[in-house]
């Protein structure tokens, strides 16, 4: 069974930490712009969202690569993306419905998350629980980190 | 990289010139960052003699070198300038996001010079660096400050700015940033204001890279582990889960939370006011600074009234200074007054205290219902907070007084000695009588009376980490001193001084060695710690301060506490004060000895000779 | 001997802020401690009269007691 993020905006308390652990491991310096992983702010209702790829069983961003530099590996479900066959098109972040695809201007490639191979390092930073690496043992447990995510930042819960 | 960006940038707000310069390696070296590299920058180019309000005066921001990485609450920066409530030297200490956006674009710091003829405010996005006009700005508070400027350049910057109490010279106005972040002591703000700068706003896209990657990531593993399994500042700890105004039922049931003015020690709605109420009737959830674990900041909710929505909650000094210190229990109204104090960019430590020294000239017959257009103004009245509050930001009637502080306010009606003070600040929450080392604590601060300069109450009161007894003078002065030493090497780090209920020096040395480079011993960083007090004090004594501004205010001497443990118990001042001078290394009248500056490579010369 | 124990931050869950107990006279704080299933290494501070107190202290009739977690602030 496959094992994914589960987030939960109700615990984030927006310390980031996220973003720093997600761009350290990756290029080894601390920046939000590197970072797979977003947080969103909500201020009206104190609401903070991380948002990240959610690695699609369907994933749109795939099927619009051109040159194979994303694949889905069937057996973690995680959507890989490979550097050295990107060619900078862009075509995924356009077809990404969730805009989890960014692509950076200065490091010529696309900034997207790969649950760190099995140890995603922003889960590891995360204090409150906020994010969490399970077993999704249903479709309904996937189904779950995007409606939490609609449900809150849709304003419910402040007053 | 080691932390550092290595550039600054300098606004000659007068001739609106902008540079951008290297960091001084030699003073980040000798001061780090945050307020100890400030201050060095401050203590360089300024005459401490100077009016805090004239345009010699220098306005800086600055960040410390592990700002912006994952280091224990590392977010956070220091504004610096000569302060305008106190004359002193004046560094605020702030959280929030705006300092790691500072250095994700490319800068350590900021320091504004002059003033500029009229309203503008910097903007930043990397290499671009502009003063762009503000009068459209001019007036507006806090939070519309922030919105408008987020929606005419980037959405996602950070901001810091001030509100109408900083344009107006409010000699207690802060800096505020991302809305609801202070520096909040001192009068920084109405620096910002007599400079006519309304805001810098800032956008960052490159990283921040450290000296020693290994040594980094094993003494941030640390720290974090201790920071989150402590608990206080851990998981489920007593900071995240009930906030800084759990504070208020410890100092209560110790007779050690001043109430009415400081006329008592004990108030007896305590807890109506407590972090256990907050939490169990207006909290919505935590809210954390940036790469901060602990979460300790507040999302309440005002559930009615104008300001009713989703706000930043009080924190324990601002609770206590609208509630016990102006015998109020009425928490809601309290939110409410922060929350006006957060829009109109004021300080409500010393807003509150103001206050309460009001009420009791009021109940005294020294001021009378003429001064207050017809109202009344007694201990307990929640109604008149808010009010009283917003007209202090925006200079109106008798806000007009209050806005001076509670020293010039008390002297004006002839009555000095019933504010609550040490060099002319207010001092926060804990009863100096009761708590002998802060009593020391509030006397010595090169900021004046302030809790987070020395924060012995955690050994006085909280038995962090080891136990001291409150009622006794025996080792305060050197517990005082160390504890002034380690937080002015925290302060330059900028890392947050809560990570001190649950780590100590070496931690903090081993982040700032991974992070500079600097091969410091732990002894050798707490010496940085000390240079930079030192070098704080000489700014004040060349601004003409003396022994006798190292004072409390006569009520501490004088009246003792009258219930409690240490009912009929004065702070014994000048039996501790001596001894701290001489462990210090200063003479009689506090004044630093030769041998001591040449211990830590500092000259009172040279500061001199600097202008 | 009657005692007041004032319980504060998440002590006060499932138990209660404020109630007068009866313990015998031989009672010392930890006793107090174990019949309010407060594990030691859970406890903050305990204050009886205002005064910080060790956890083998004895009791006296009348007496009150405060009990925090681990708590700070500031």
């Amino acid at each position: 069974m496959a094992k994914g993020l589960v987030v939960s905006p109700d615990k984030c308390t927006g310390c980031r930490t996220c973003e720093l652990a997600c761009s350290y491991s990756k290029s080894d310096t601390f920046n939000p712009k590197d970072s797979a992983i977003s947080v969103m702010f909500y201020e009206d209702v104190g609401l903070q969202v991380p948002m990240t790829c959610l690695q699609c069983d369907e994933p749109h961003c795939v099927k619009v690569c051109v040159v194979n530099a994303l694949t889905k590996d069937e057996k973690t479900g995680v959507v890989n993306y490979d550097k050295e066959k990107c060619i900078g098109c862009k075509m995924c972040v356009s077809a990404c419905p969730f805009g989890n695809m960014t692509y950076s201007i200065r490091l010529k490639e696309v900034i997207k998350c790969d649950l760190c191979k099995g140890d995603p390092q922003c889960v590891k930073s995360c204090n409150y629980g906020a994010l969490q690496y399970k077993e999704l043992d249903s479709t309904l447990d996937k189904r779950k980190i995007i409606a939490n995510q609609f449900k809150e930042a849709f304003g419910e819960g402040a007053i | 990289m080691n932390g550092y960006t290595g550039k600054i940038i300098r606004v000659d707000l007068t001739n609106k010139i902008i540079k951008i310069e290297k960091l001084n390696m030699d003073y980040a070296k000798n001061y780090i960052g945050g307020r100890g590299l400030g201050s060095k920058y401050l203590c360089e180019e300024i005459d401490p003699q100077i009016d805090a309000l004239s345009p010699e005066n220098k306005l800086i921001f600055m960040t410390g070198p592990v700002t912006g990485t994952n280091a224990t609450c590392a977010g956070r920066f220091n504004v610096v300038a000569k302060a305008p409530l106190t004359g002193t030297i004046g560094a605020g200490n702030t959280g929030g996001y705006f300092g790691p956006e500072l250095k994700f674009a490319g800068y350590d710091g900021i320091i504004f010079e002059g003033k500029a003829n009229n309203p503008v405010y910097l903007h930043i996005n990397d290499d671009l660096v502009e003063l762009k006009d503000a009068k459209h700005i001019w007036g507006k508070n806090v939070f519309e400050t922030t919105d408008i400027l987020l929606n005419e350049n980037e959405e996602d910057a950070k901001v810091a700015c001030i509100g109408p109490a900083g344009e107006k010279l409010v000699l207690f106005a802060a800096v505020m940033n991302d809305k609801d972040r202070a520096a909040g002591r001192s009068g920084l703000g109405a620096v910002m204001g007599s400079k006519n700068l309304k805001a810098v706003i800032v956008k960052g896209s490159n990283g921040i890279g450290v000296a020693n990657a290994l040594q980094f990531n094993k003494a941030v593993a640390e720290a974090r582990e201790k920071v989150t399994a402590n608990g206080v500042t851990g998981t489920g700890g007593g900071l995240a889960t009930y906030g800084t105004e759990v504070l208020v039922n410890i100092l209560n049931e110790m007779h050690a939370l001043p109430t009415n003015n400081w006329q008592t020690s004990r108030f007896e709605d305590a807890d109506k006011i407590s972090g256990e109420y907050l939490t169990e009737n207006y909290l919505i959830r935590n809210k954390a600074c940036y790469a901060c674990p602990i979460g300790c900041g507040r999302t309440i909710k005002i559930p009615d009234g104008k300001y009713k929505g989703v706000v930043a909650g009080p924190e324990y000094e601002a609770g206590w200074s609208y509630g016990a210190s102006c015998g109020i229990n009425d928490l809601n109204e309290i939110n409410k007054a922060n929350h006006v104090c957060n829009m109109l960019g004021l300080d409500p430590v010393t807003m509150g205290a103001t206050i309460a020294c009001a009420m009791e000239l009021y109940e005294k017959g020294y001021i009378t219902k003429e001064d207050l257009d017809g109202g009344e103004l007694k201990f307990g009245d929640a109604n008149s907070i808010m009010k009283l509050t917003e007209q202090t930001g925006n200079r109106e009637g008798f806000g007009d007084k209050l806005a001076l502080g509670s020293y010039r306010l008390a002297d004006m009606y002839g009555h000095p000695e019933l504010s609550m003070t040490v060099k002319k600040q207010e001092m926060p929450a804990y009863d100096g009588r009761a708590i002998q080392g802060m009593g020391l604590s509030y006397a010595t601060s090169n900021r004046g009376g302030c809790h987070v300069r020395g924060y012995v109450t955690s050994t006085e009161v909280l038995g962090i980490p080891m136990k001291t007894d409150p009622l006794s003078t025996e080792g305060k002065a050197a517990l005082v001193k160390l504890f002034q030493d380690l937080t002015a090497l925290v302060d330059s780090s900028d890392i947050c001084l809560f990570t001190t209920f649950a780590i100590g020096l070496p931690e903090v040395s081993g982040m700032l060695r991974g992070t500079t480079g600097f091969e410091y011993s732990d002894e050798e960083m707490l010496l940085v710690g000390e240079r930079i007090w030192n070098l704080e004090k000489l700014f004040n004594l060349q601004a003409g301060l003396t022994r006798e501004d190292d004072l409390l205010p006569p009520r501490l001497l004088n009246e003792p506490v009258t219930s409690g443990p240490s009912k009929g118990k004065v702070t014994e001042l000048e039996v501790m004060l001596d001894e701290y001078y001489q462990l210090r290394g200063w003479d009689k009248e506090g004044v630093p000895t030769d041998e001591k500056l040449a211990e830590l490579s500092l000259s009172n010369k040279g500061l001199a000779e600097a202008f | 001997m009657e005692v007041e124990v004032r319980l504060f931050a998440s002590f006060r869950v499932g138990r209660f802020k404020y109630k007068r107990l009866t313990f015998n006279d031989e009672a010392k704080i930890i006793d107090i401690l174990d019949s309010l299933k407060i594990k030691k290494e859970e406890l903050g501070l305990v204050l009886v009269n205002g005064i910080y107190s060790d956890t083998d202290a004895f009791v006296k009739d009348n007496d009150v007691l405060a009990i925090f977690p681990p708590v700070a602030g500031g």
